[in-house]
């Protein structure tokens, strides 16, 4: 390939990776977090206090809730199986008239269960959002708010990561065959960086190509679905929505619903592998009524991120779609559903669930380990700091390199970024237990605490240098995540008051405890290289003491 | 399921690592494997766990199984084998 082919694309991966670099890593690492967002929400929601409502029970339930409260008839849902994140059987929420179509966080949440007396007790609840929080800094790459512009913003760091896949593919073409599986361990770190790189970003590219294009996607689908109306639907898309005019115009009563137990054996008798998790009851009084099923089938794909469903006439049992029933979709159902379920990795159960966390994770590393790349190239080395003390003249004499303002403004921002965007997970997890029943708005504080650390973070990455602070905050880092199974060992032992006393340890804690060694071993390992790597360096530890007289040190 | 599941991912496993013991730059040898066999020998099982994932689930999802795990260990591999070099000899 010609010399300044590789120039021009070598330019495009740079700077198409430096530019989107951080706010990939944030998406990959929150992203990482929402492959497991049950468990999590399981983990920060107080543990059940009462039985719900039995499921034979449950047409009672619906009629009286209904005749208390009309309007939950828009969509309500029966969780099958409740448990901590879920403790009610029947829930609805209601969104705000002018709130942003995507904005789950502005809903009023609902449950009803059956008082004493058989009648409907309505309250309102403020189920954890901690998981949402994590799912929104994914979505729109740390961005605190799911907007139009957010989105937008999403939408264009994704097509330079796109560029960057693509560039990136190009520049490592001429020595693929030569050096694919090759990770050279040499005193040579830029080699060594460069090889982790290439083995990460070229072994997984068709996760990183699903990702990017999804993700565009995803983030302009709304100008899509409105360009599609305005060229092939004449702006009727909704009435092709729709489907056929309703069949039933006389008013619908509750209390004519199939029970729920009977639409679950018309569910089982279409699929019997589909394992129904709860019904959503769309319309119940109005001229479509559908209650869609959702489940999951580890064997099939699941077209959406909380499964798959189908939809049934509540009244006659009457199949209305299986288009999003997993396995049993066609040909162009499955292919549409293809694109959700790779990325949201909704297929194969957990072990694929697994596999994407670690997949993501390893997103997060290339994209840290780009930004490590540049720095490295750009970064001007200096004497040995272990070597000042041997008789060698040369070194000692030598001054020690001053480093550019550009590459120790993204060192700094590499570092501050990443490390607190993982420091401010785990604690903003840990935070749903300890400030449980101390604020007034629990949700609100994950936000606080989230953002408290991750902005700290980098104003501490841009006091102390990238060296320092990259040590500071990974053991930072280290002790938050560390605190997530300290906290459950605290609940178990009863330290901690309140509703989690019996708390056993989970998936989560022992995640987050292997993740705390991972941190630990990286600021070990770090804090030998600032040690004892070459002075004046960006990752040296003795920058005031080696460039006395220098601008302001690297 | 499950038992196929198990069976098929450890087919690509070992179909993995025959191909990646084929390269110059392993460590877990003193000397790479015969390039040619053992790259085969990785196609061979490599095919047999897709047979056996398929015979889990959907043929869809065992393609998309099979590629997400087959990228997974093929990028956990150098890195252990990098591990590995770093605790036989630290670079100076």
């Amino acid at each position: 390939m010609r010399a300044d082919l590789i120039r021009l694309y070598k330019t495009l991966h740079t700077w198409t990776g430096i530019i989107a670099g951080l706010a990939l890593f944030i998406a990959f690492y929150a992203g990482a977090f929402t492959v497991f967002k049950e468990p999590l929400a399981r983990w920060v929601a107080p543990p059940m206090t009462a039985l719900s409502v039995p499921l034979a029970d449950t047409p009672a339930l619906i009629t009286r809730t209904l005749a208390a409260q009309p309007a939950a008839a828009r969509d309500f849902q029966i969780t099958l199986n409740p448990d901590a994140a879920n403790p009610q059987r029947l829930t609805w929420q209601d969104h705000p008239e002018h709130g942003e179509e995507h904005d789950s966080l502005g809903a009023h949440h609902y449950a009803a269960t059956l008082a004493a007396d058989g009648s409907a007790a309505i309250e309102t609840t403020q189920p954890s959002q901690l998981t949402e929080l994590i799912d929104i800094l994914h979505r729109v790459v740390g961005l605190p708010f799911d907007n139009d512009i957010t989105r937008a913003v999403m939408g264009v760091i994704c097509m330079l990561y796109t560029l960057a896949l693509v560039s990136g593919v190009i520049l490592v073409l001429p020595t693929l065959a030569r050096d694919f599986f090759a990770m050279r361990i040499s005193a040579n770190l830029k080699r060594m960086w460069m090889d982790t790189h290439n083995v990460v970003g070229l072994i997984s590219l068709p996760f990183h190509i699903v990702m990017a294009i999804t993700a565009v996607v995803f983030a302009y689908h709304d100008g899509i679905y409105a360009l599609q109306n305005k060229l092939f639907h004449n702006g009727n898309l909704s009435a092709a929505w729709a489907g056929a005019k309703p069949q039933h115009a006389s008013p619908r009563k509750p209390a004519d619903l199939l029970p729920p137990t009977e639409l679950l054996a018309r569910s089982h008798r279409i699929a019997p592998d589909f394992i129904p998790t709860s019904l959503q009851y769309v319309q119940v009084l109005g001229p479509r009524p559908t209650v869609r099923i959702w489940g999951h089938d580890d064997s099939s794909l699941s077209p959406r991120a909380m499964g798959g469903f189908v939809a049934l006439d509540p009244y006659s049992g009457k199949v209305l779609s299986a288009d999003f029933l997993p396995g049993r979709q066609n040909a162009a159902n499955t292919t549409l559903a293809s694109f959700f379920a790779l990325h949201f990795g909704t297929f194969g159960g957990s072990v694929v669930s697994w596999m994407y966390f670690l997949l993501a994770l390893a997103g997060a590393w290339l994209f840290y380990s780009g930004n490590l790349l540049w720095i490295e190239s750009r970064r001007k080395g200096g004497r040995k700091a272990g070597r000042k003390s041997e008789p060698d003249e040369a070194q000692q004499g030598a001054p020690a390199a001053t480093q550019r303002r550009d590459v120790r403004a993204l060192a700094n921002a590499t570092v501050g970024v990443c490390l607190g965007c993982v420091a401010g997970i785990s604690l903003t997890i840990v935070a749903g237990r300890w400030l449980y029943g101390h604020v007034t708005d629990l949700n609100a504080w994950h936000w606080y605490v989230y953002y408290a650390v991750f902005l700290a973070s980098i104003a501490w990455a841009f006091w102390r240098r990238a060296a320092r602070a990259a040590v500071e905050l990974l053991w930072f880092a280290t002790a938050a995540t560390l605190a997530i199974p300290l906290t459950s060992l605290v609940c178990m032992i009863g330290l901690l008051p309140g509703p989690w006393a019996l708390t056993d340890a989970s998936g989560v804690d022992f995640t987050a405890f292997a993740g705390a060694l991972a941190l630990a071993w990286m600021a070990y390992a770090t804090t030998q290289r600032v040690r004892h790597g070459e002075a004046g360096s960006i990752w040296s530890a003795l920058p005031e003491k080696a460039e006395a007289g220098t601008e302001s040190g690297a | 399921m499950a038992a196929w599941l198990t069976l098929g991912m450890l087919l690509a496993a070992a179909g993995c690592a025959s191909c990646h013991l084929s390269v110059r730059h392993q460590h877990w040898l003193t000397r790479p494997l015969p390039a040619r066999p053992a790259r085969l020998a990785g196609a061979v099982l490599l095919a047999a766990a897709l047979v056996a994932l398929a015979q889990a689930m959907q043929v869809v999802v065992a393609v998309f199984v099979f590629v997400t795990w087959t990228m997974l260990v093929c990028v956990a591999l150098p890195h252990a084998d990098a591990l590995l070099a770093l605790y036989r000899k630290p670079p100076q």
